[in-house]
C-alpha cells in the first residue's frame, strides 16, 4: 500500500518530463500516416539524404574506430599530464555546442583557415564536400567512442596482462588476444553511441559543410531546410531518425547485457 | 503539483507584458531593423522591441507552431500566406533587389555573365524566399545567355544555405568564391566581399510585407511599429543599408482600365485644381487642395475606381461618388499624392498612390 502512494507520488512529481518527453516523442509518431510515410520513402530528397547519412555515418564509424582506438589505448597507457591533456581534447567536442565545432573547424580547416589555407594552397578543400560532412561527424562523435574505450582499457586486470605476457605474447598478439576480445562489449558500445551522434549531427555540418542534395544534405539538414514547404517530408525523416535512434538503443541494451556477463 | 507546475509555466508566459512587441523579421532585415527598433525603443519610454531574425520560411512555420509574434515583417508575400494574419494590417513597407556578392580579391567576375566561371557559387534553398528569387534571375539570365551558360551555373552550386546571412558568411569567410543576395546584404557587408551589379532587365524586385499575425497579444504596439516603420527616419535607415524605399517620391501616376495602361506624370498642374474642406484623422475640418480626380482619370465607362498605394494598401470607391464628393490629389512634402475624399472616413484616404485601376 505504502509503495504504491510512493510511486503515485513520484509519477506524478516526474509527470512535467514525462508528458515533455512522451508527449513530443507520440505526437511524432501519429501525425504521420502509414502511407504518407510510405510515400515519402519514395521522395528522392529523402533517399538520397538517407543514403548520404548511411554512407558517412559509416565512414566516420570506421574511422572513430580505427583511430580511436588507437587514441584509447594511448590515453590508457599515458595516466600524468599528457594522458589528462588528451582526455580534455577528447571530451570537450562532446560538450561544446555543435555551432561551436562548425566555427572552430571552418577556422582550422576553412581557404582561409589555420591549416586549410595551406592545403588550399595546393588545392586541397573541404568546404562543401562530403569529406566536410565526415569531418563533422567525426569530430562531434570521437569522445563517445574514445572515452568508453579507453575506461574499458584501463580497467583491464593486470594479471591478465602478465599471464599473457608470460605466455610470450608480443603487443599486437596481446591486443588481438586479450585486451579486444576482454573489452569488446564496451567498444561495441562506444561504437554505437558514436554512431547515433554522427546521424543526428546537424550545427556543425551545416556551418561547416553546407546543404546541397546528393552532397552535404544529410537527413537532420534535410530536415530543417524547407521543413514548412514539405512537412511530411520533414516528419517522414524525422521518423526515420526516431527510429534508427529506437534500434540503436536496443542493441546498446544487448551490448550492455553481454558486459555484465562478462563482469561476472 | 502539477498545478504548481502548469501555474508557473502561466506565470512565466504571462510575464510577456503590454510593453513588448515580439517582431518577427526577415533574416535580410537584421541590421536595419535592429537599428530601427532601437530607435523605437528610444521614442517610447518603457516599450522592448523583442526581434527573432530567420530566414522568413522559418519564421512563418514558427509562428504557425504557436511562437508569439506581434509583427511578421516577411522577404515574401508567399510567406506572410503561410500564417493567419489581419488582412486589413498588410502592408508593404520597403522593396529589395539582388546582387552578385564575390569574395574580395577574385579577378575574373565583373558581370552576372561571368557567374559561369566561378569555382564554388552558393546560393540560398529554394524554399527561402532569397532562393526562390535567385531561381527567377538565373531564369532570366538564361534567357539573355543561353540554357548552356545557366546548365554551368548551376553546376558551380555547392551549397544551398538555410538563409541569406549564411550565404553571405560563406562568401565573407572565403569559403566559396560568389553568392547571391540581396543588394541590403552586400551593402551592410563591409570590405570582405565585393558587388557585381545585377542590371535591372534580369534582376528581381523582392517586395516586403509587414502584418499583424491573427495570435499577436499586443495588436496595439504592433500597430504602432509598423506605422513607425513608414516614417521618414525609418524609410531613410532602410535605403542607407541598400534597400529601396517604396515611399520615394514618384514621376508619374498609373491609370489602368482593362489592358490599357497610361502613365499621367506628376506634377498634374495642367489639371483644373480644386479646393475642398474635408475632415481627416484629427477629426478638426481642414482645407486641402490639388488637382481634381475626376480630370485624372479622364473620360470612362468604369463604375469604380481602385487606389493602389506604395504600400499596397489600396481602396475602391464610385466614380460618381468621386465626382459627388470632390476627390482631389495632394501632395504632400515628400512628393507623395494622397487621396482626399471629402466625405469619407479617412481610411480611404489612401497616401503614397502609385496606381489607379478603373473597373
Amino acid at each position: 500500500m505504502k509503495r504504491a502512494a510512493t510511486t503515485w507520488a513520484l509519477l506524478i512529481l516526474s509527470s512535467p518530463i514525462l508528458i515533455l518527453l512522451g508527449g513530443a516523442i507520440i505526437a511524432l509518431c501519429v501525425s504521420t500516416s502509414a502511407s504518407e510515410f510510405q510515400k515519402e520513402l519514395h521522395n528522392p530528397v529523402v533517399q538520397s539524404a538517407l543514403w548520404l547519412s548511411l554512407k558517412t555515418t559509416l565512414i566516420s564509424l570506421v574511422i572513430i574506430a580505427f583511430c580511436g582506438t588507437a587514441l584509447a589505448l594511448l590515453i590508457s597507457r599515458k595516466r600524468g599530464l599528457f594522458g589528462s591533456a588528451l582526455e580534455l581534447l577528447i571530451t570537450l567536442p562532446a560538450i561544446m555546442p555543435p555551432s561551436v565545432a562548425g566555427i572552430a573547424l571552418l577556422l582550422a580547416f576553412g581557404r582561409r583557415g589555420l591549416i586549410g589555407s595551406y592545403l588550399d594552397q595546393h588545392g586541397i578543400t573541404f568546404g562543401f564536400s562530403m569529406i566536410a560532412v565526415v569531418m563533422a561527424q567525426t569530430f562531434v562523435s570521437t569522445p563517445f567512442y574514445v572515452r568508453e574505450a579507453a575506461t574499458a582499457f584501463q580497467s583491464v586486470d593486470p594479471s591478465v596482462r602478465d599471464a599473457a605476457r608470460l605466455d610470450g605474447a608480443d603487443s599486437f598478439q596481446m591486443l588481438r588476444n586479450v585486451t579486444l576480445p576482454i573489452t569488446a562489449p564496451f567498444l561495441i558500445t562506444g561504437a554505437l553511441l558514436a554512431w547515433a551522434r554522427a546521424l543526428s549531427e546537424f550545427g556543425a555540418t551545416i556551418l561547416f559543410a553546407g546543404s546541397l542534395q546528393n552532397v552535404t544534405q544529410t537527413l537532420p539538414i534535410a530536415i530543417y531546410i524547407g521543413f514548412e514547404t514539405d512537412l511530411s517530408q520533414a516528419k517522414a525523416i524525422a521518423l526515420i531518425l526516431l527510429a534508427s535512434a529506437a534500434v540503436l538503443l536496443l542493441l546498446l541494451k544487448v551490448a550492455l547485457r553481454r558486459t555484465l556477463v562478462y563482469a561476472h | 503539483m502539477p498545478m504548481v507546475w502548469a501555474a508557473s509555466l502561466l506565470f512565466f508566459s504571462a510575464r510577456q507584458s503590454a510593453a513588448t512587441i515580439n517582431v518577427f523579421a526577415a533574416a535580410s532585415l537584421k541590421e536595419a531593423f535592429t537599428t530601427i527598433s532601437h530607435a523605437y525603443e528610444i521614442s517610447h519610454p518603457g516599450v522592448k522591441v523583442n526581434l527573432n531574425f530567420a530566414g522568413s520560411q522559418l519564421l512563418s512555420a514558427q509562428i504557425n507552431g504557436g511562437a508569439m509574434a506581434d509583427v511578421f515583417a516577411s522577404a515574401a508575400q508567399k510567406n506572410l500566406d503561410q500564417i493567419k494574419f489581419t488582412p486589413l494590417s498588410r502592408r508593404v513597407f520597403v522593396n529589395n533587389t539582388l546582387t552578385i556578392v564575390v569574395r574580395t580579391g577574385l579577378p575574373p567576375i565583373t558581370a552576372p555573365q561571368d557567374l559561369s566561371k566561378v569555382g564554388k557559387l552558393v546560393v540560398a534553398d529554394q524554399a527561402v524566399p532569397v532562393g526562390h528569387y535567385s531561381e527567377i534571375f538565373l531564369a532570366s539570365a538564361a534567357k539573355k545567355f543561353g540554357a548552356s551558360w545557366l546548365k554551368e551555373v548551376q553546376s558551380k552550386i555547392v551549397s544551398r544555405e538555410q538563409d541569406v546571412k549564411a550565404v553571405l558568411a560563406k562568401v565573407k569567410l572565403g569559403e566559396a568564391d560568389a553568392g547571391i543576395v540581396y543588394v541590403s546584404d552586400a551593402t551592410t557587408a563591409g570590405s570582405d566581399v565585393v558587388q557585381i551589379p545585377i542590371p535591372a532587365d534580369i534582376n528581381t524586385i523582392a517586395q516586403y510585407p509587414v502584418a499583424i499575425p491573427s495570435s499577436a497579444r499586443n495588436s496595439d504596439g504592433s500597430k504602432d511599429f509598423i506605422k513607425f516603420l513608414f516614417t521618414a527616419d525609418a524609410q531613410q535607415e532602410f535605403e542607407k543599408d541598400g534597400f529601396l524605399s517604396p515611399l520615394r517620391a514618384p514621376s508619374f501616376i498609373e491609370v489602368t482600365e482593362r489592358t490599357k495602361v497610361r502613365h499621367a506624370p506628376v506634377p498634374f498642374d495642367k489639371l483644373p485644381q480644386l479646393t475642398v474642406t474635408a475632415t481627416g484623422h484629427g477629426g478638426v475640418p481642414q482645407s486641402y487642395s490639388g488637382p481634381s480626380v475626376i480630370a485624372l482619370i479622364g473620360k470612362t465607362k468604369a463604375l469604380t475606381a481602385t487606389f493602389i498605394a506604395a504600400d499596397d494598401y489600396q481602396q475602391t470607391i464610385q466614380i460618381s461618388d468621386l465626382r459627388s464628393h470632390k476627390a482631389i490629389l495632394v501632395k504632400s512634402e515628400d512628393g507623395n499624392y494622397q487621396l482626399i475624399v471629402p466625405g469619407y472616413a479617412p481610411s480611404f484616404w489612401v497616401q503614397w498612390v502609385r496606381r489607379i485601376e478603373l473597373k
